[in-house]
């Protein structure tokens, strides 16, 4: 366990501010899913990281901190949800949402998509351009088509690409290997 | 229940990059194998269709302006005691799923004496093996007399308390074949007429001329070896099951149990070349790079790793890193000889880290691993019973 003290608030509301930048955009897409609307899940991750920047003396590692934001936005949610049904009358189907496989599944596509776009945006701009168009399911010709460069230097791009994101992704590792705890669903 | 949501989809994340190594692709097969849901969700999430989608609703969001927004609601605080979330890839240990259950004291904890009793029927290995010679006699190497002996050839071979010792004897041209077999709970050392030395753990078989008259120097394993190879003009080469492996002068480590799923080869110093067999290409690893082969899937990674802990065994030690439990009893059973039997399937692939003397009694190992919470040992003669806490 790390505790360092910093004596500088620049550098916690730097800290903070990269957290954000990193997790705002995924975690709005996560409480999408469960309220279906782009405003109200926005205004929910805003609140969930001022609670969180409340209570930041709490937490010593970085999966506390994810647990607690995924978890609190959930939760958030449904109140939310609730309080439509019961004031406004609204219905919705919340059964599904209710469950922890729902939770669990959704925690995992966006963290998926959260690490991958991380550390796609650690590449130049150019190439970031390229493999996110390459994820997203496009062919060379297509991506050289919308970029308006050649296929040879897509190609190019590519593999630069992959090498730079293994090495990004290597970082992972460590995490992986010291909290993996594979229990029965 | 967090920490593996975590650990998937580092797992996918990579996979989706490309990036995955053996290791993982096969954490990934156990994970989506524990259920329907899993497997439908990855495949799902490989989807580049997915990505697309996500993207698309990505762009709906403003991060920029939404963070002007919490940065005015936020007062500067003095005292935060997180070191830069940044730095948690690497440097940043959970202490409650930190499982390093055992570093060597003297005082270990001793065992109720009932169980002790049995468990004395599982004891630690030592020096065991037996040496077949060309004509198919066999020796025992266990006793530990010191003996000298010849083969038909005129080679001498010693014996002495640290293991057995060929004497080059190039004179002769005809070439004749030894074999060293170790068994369960044993290992052995034997120095071969070129000077190499090649620690042998248990459960192995080396099977090598006793004098190098060809072109190569060239031995045959099953099981695992560390190699401290002479150097020589004449390239040492190692087959096993799975591959060949060509050396000039160098320190590695060779684990290729037939029971395996994965085997390995670790890279000490010097330069290794290896050949898959039935691939096209040879494989060359930098002092510190492992070659890990999966033998079901026929798919091989070269990583980077901790040499210390795939060589441990060779200096007394046991050292797992991170290990799943199954991957641990399967190799303490080939020390400690005994049978283990599992009462619930999924603490199988609970992960422990620990170091600890392989000459050390086998109680003290079970009774930590019963200490760090998560697993209840129970000894039936030389069965061990694990299940979950």
């Amino acid at each position: 366990m790390q505790i360092n003290v910093v004596n500088h608030d620049n550098n916690y509301i730097q800290d903070f501010q990269n957290l954000f930048k990193d997790f705002y955009i995924p975690l709005c897409i996560f409480a999408e899913k469960y309220l279906d609307n782009k405003e109200a899940a926005a205004d929910i991750v805003q609140d969930t990281f001022l609670k969180l920047w409340q209570k930041k003396d709490d937490f010593q590692h970085i999966n506390q901190i994810k647990s607690f934001l995924y978890t609190s936005i959930r939760n958030s949610c449904l109140n939310e949800l609730e309080h439509k049904r019961v004031i406004e009358n609204y219905s919705v189907e919340i059964q599904t949402l209710n469950l922890d496989s729902f939770f669990h599944d959704h925690v995992i596509e966006e963290e998926t998509y959260r690490i991958i776009v991380e550390a796609i945006n650690k590449l130049p701009p150019q190439t970031a351009k390229i493999m996110t168009l390459a994820l997203s399911g496009k062919n060379n010709k297509e991506i050289a088509d919308a970029l308006s460069i050649s296929e040879g230097t897509i190609h190019t791009h590519k593999k630069i690409a992959y090498k730079r994101l293994r090495k990004y992704l290597r970082g992972y590792f460590y995490s992986f290997l010291i909290v993996a705890f594979l229990l029965q669903k | 229940m967090q920490n593996d949501i975590y650990a998937i989809s580092v797992l996918i994340a990579k996979f989706i990059a490309k990036n995955s190594s053996v290791d993982e692709l096969q954490d990934l097969e156990s994970w989506k194998k524990e259920s329907p849901e899993n497997e439908i969700l990855f495949n799902r999430l490989i989807q580049p269709e997915n990505f697309a989608q996500l993207n698309l609703l990505a762009q709906h969001y403003d991060k920029d302006a939404a963070w002007k927004t919490v940065k005015n609601h936020i007062r500067p605080k003095p005292a935060f005691r997180l070191k830069p979330w940044y730095g948690y890839a690497a440097a940043v240990l959970l202490p409650l799923l930190l499982l390093f259950f055992f570093k060597r004291h003297s005082d270990a904890p001793i065992s109720p004496v009932s169980e002790k009793l049995q468990v004395n029927r599982i004891t630690p290995g030592g020096n065991k093996a037996t040496l077949m010679l060309d004509d198919g006699s066999l020796i025992d190497l266990e006793d530990k007399e010191a003996f000298q002996l010849e083969e038909k050839e005129g080679t001498k071979i010693k014996k002495d308390s640290l293991g057995l010792h060929y004497e080059s004897n190039t004179g002769n041209q005809k070439i004749v074949y030894n074999q060293i077999n170790v068994p369960k709970g044993g290992e052995y050392t034997i120095v071969l007429s070129d000077g190499t030395r090649v620690y042998l753990n248990a459960m192995s078989t080396l099977r090598y001329p006793v004098n190098f008259l060809t072109d190569f120097r060239t031995v045959e394993l099953t099981g695992e070896a560390y190699f401290e190879v002479k150097k020589s003009d004449k390239a040492f080469i190692v087959l096993t099951k799975d591959s060949k492996i060509e050396v000039l002068g160098t320190s590695f480590n060779v684990s290729t149990y037939p029971e395996d799923e994965i085997v390995r080869t670790t890279l000490v110093e010097g330069r290794v070349k290896i050949h898959l067999t039935g691939e096209n290409k040879e494989i060359e690893l930098n002092p510190s790079e492992q070659i890990a082969f999966d033998r079901n899937n026929k798919l091989f990674s070269v990583q980077k790793v901790d040499v210390a802990s795939y060589i441990a065994w060779k200096e007394g030690l046991f050292y797992f890193k991170d290990w799943r439990l199954k991957d641990i009893m399967v190799y303490l059973s080939r020390w400690y000889d005994f049978d283990v039997e599992y009462a619930n399937e999924s603490i199988q692939l609970l992960r422990f880290g620990g170091k600890f003397s392989r000459y050390e009694e086998f109680s003290p190992i079970l009774n930590l691993l019963e200490q760090t919470g998560k697993i209840k040992t129970e000894i039936k003669g030389k069965t061990i019973i694990l299940c979950e806490k």
